[in-house]
């Protein structure tokens, strides 16, 4: 900048422009799937998860903030299994899940749970801001375990804004176990809408990932992937 | 007599609301006021408008107006006997009670002019600080003139895109404010909202970007220029690809210097 300066009189401006700026670490944005992949998903449920899952990745690739910012894990359950810990659009490969066993929805929750107060933990260890964290529950069952702990996790959490919790059914889904964990209303997925899910959470995710203080964040509209019962 | 003290400031419309068509919701105000007993003493205000509120950048403008004005008039008739946080914190409710009222005459939530509020005023051996949000001030004294201070970290709410504002409940506002009486001789002193809060300071270890102010401060010193040329300066630096490639909402910085040569009496104790 100095040779290209020098040749003109001094200006204001040039001495501004040597700024030199702090690097600090973006804002991250954390989300987790919990994903029934009981032996009921088999077949064309289960292939149009893990399409629906590839396609969120690319989504997200595809806008510049969203691939520095938001943060993705992903934890099926029959049995619970982490599929993949937190970890940036850029370098998330979801492996293809397969279905089998039963629907240990309840354990799901509260290892998502855990995951989730675990990377906040890492963040404020390193001086990262962060987002309020969204947990996403799939289900097209009925919990086979003890969900009354984590449904009553899932309450705390929401009243002290820990993090926003929805549940969505896939047909099938005991969408009345739904509304008795999650205390957002759960949403009953259209078919398997699985690619309009992600695509509609891809952009909500890249709206709010570059919100400011104080700003209400417009979500699209979910009608084109489910609609509340 | 000539100033003390050499200054700039200026606010930049952040890309994203470019974007969205919408106004620039930052706000701010710097002057040289001369008080009662003839001291020079800056008074310095920034103020951040919410994106969520439709008529933010009123508050905010309302807001720095409000501060500078009543701050003037109180040192005019009276000095800097009676500055300290008490009149601080009245400053805070005049400001808030502007705000309250503008919304009530316009019929509207006084969320919908949800801001923050960052001032400073700043005399020979003392400084009075106040802040309500997030944005910060920074400040060098004239005994350490290499170590950057940060008043206190922007008043984020646990997350990143959650902060305090103003025309919050009193009763919340009475938590959130911070206020305090800085006894020394500020020699630079710098306000800023969040728009640039990331280019300038280190969030890990919480504490100023001196490279970052170095620039600045040594920006000011570049000839013996006026306020508003130096604040077209560092308006035009604020509205930079350089700057707008690292943040993309509004940014406010407002920067003052004792100028070297006007360095404060040494009054015996």
């Amino acid at each position: 900048m100095a040779d290209y300066n020098d040749q003109v009189p001094f200006t204001i401006d040039t001495t501004w422009a040597d700024a030199v700026f702090a690097e600090n670490p973006e804002p991250r944005c954390p989300v987790i799937l919990l994903l029934d992949t009981s032996g009921s998903m088999s077949g064309a449920p289960i292939t149009q998860l893990n399409e629906g899952v590839r396609a969120f990745k690319s989504e997200l690739l595809s806008d510049e903030v969203a691939v520095k910012r938001v943060e993705i894990a992903v934890v099926s359950f029959g049995p619970v299994q982490v599929v993949s810990e937190f970890q940036a659009a850029d370098t998330f490969m979801p492996s293809d899940m397969r279905a089998s066993g039963d629907t240990p929805m309840g354990a799901a929750i509260e290892k998502g749970l855990a995951m989730v107060a675990e990377r906040k933990q890492t963040y404020k260890r390193n001086g990262i801001q962060y987002y309020r964290p969204w947990i996403f529950v799939f289900t097209d069952g009925s919990p086979t375990d003890k969900w009354q702990r984590a449904a009553e996790l899932v309450r705390e959490g929401e009243a002290s804004k820990a993090f926003m919790f929805y549940a969505i059914g896939v047909e099938g889904a005991n969408m009345a176990t739904l509304a008795q964990i999650a205390t957002r209303q759960p949403m009953k997925m259209r078919g398997l809408a699985y690619k309009e899910f992600f695509a509609w959470l891809s952009s909500s995710l890249n709206a709010v990932s570059r919100s400011s203080p104080g700003e209400l964040v417009p979500l699209p509209n979910p009608s084109g992937w489910g609609y509340a019962e | 007599m000539s100033h003390q003290w050499t200054y700039a400031f200026a606010s930049a419309i952040g890309t994203s609301h470019t974007k969205t068509d919408s106004p620039m919701q930052d706000f701010c105000l710097c002057e040289i006021v001369e008080e009662w007993g003839g001291f020079d003493v800056l008074i310095a205000v920034v103020s951040d408008g919410a994106g969520s509120a439709p008529r933010s950048q009123e508050g905010a403008e309302l807001t720095c107006h409000t501060f500078v004005t009543t701050v003037r008039d109180w040192l005019e008739q009276s000095g800097l006997e009676n500055v300290d946080v008490n009149l601080l914190k009245r400053a805070q409710t005049i400001c808030r009670n502007a705000v309250v009222q503008m919304a009530e005459e316009a019929d509207t939530l006084l969320s919908d002019y949800a801001c923050t509020l960052i001032g400073a005023i700043v005399w020979d051996n003392q400084a009075a600080l106040i802040q309500v949000g997030d944005g910060a001030v920074v400040y060098t004294r004239v005994d350490t003139p290499e170590k950057y201070e940060l008043f206190t970290p922007p008043a984020k709410g646990e997350y990143a895109n959650t902060t305090y504002f103003l025309t919050d409940a009193e009763e919340r506002l009475e938590q959130t404010v911070c206020l305090e009486l800085i006894d020394g001789s500020l020699s630079q002193v710098a306000l800023f909202t969040d728009g640039i809060e990331r280019l300038c300071l280190d969030f890990k270890t919480e504490t100023p970007f001196a490279p970052f102010f170095d620039v600045m401060f040594r920006s000011l010193m570049n000839g013996q220029r006026s306020a508003s040329e130096l604040s077209n300066g560092l308006g035009k630096f604020l509205a930079s690809q350089e700057v707008n490639s690292r943040t993309d909402d509004d940014k406010t910085l407002v920067l003052a210097m004792r100028l070297p040569t006007s360095t404060p009496l040494d009054i015996p104790a």
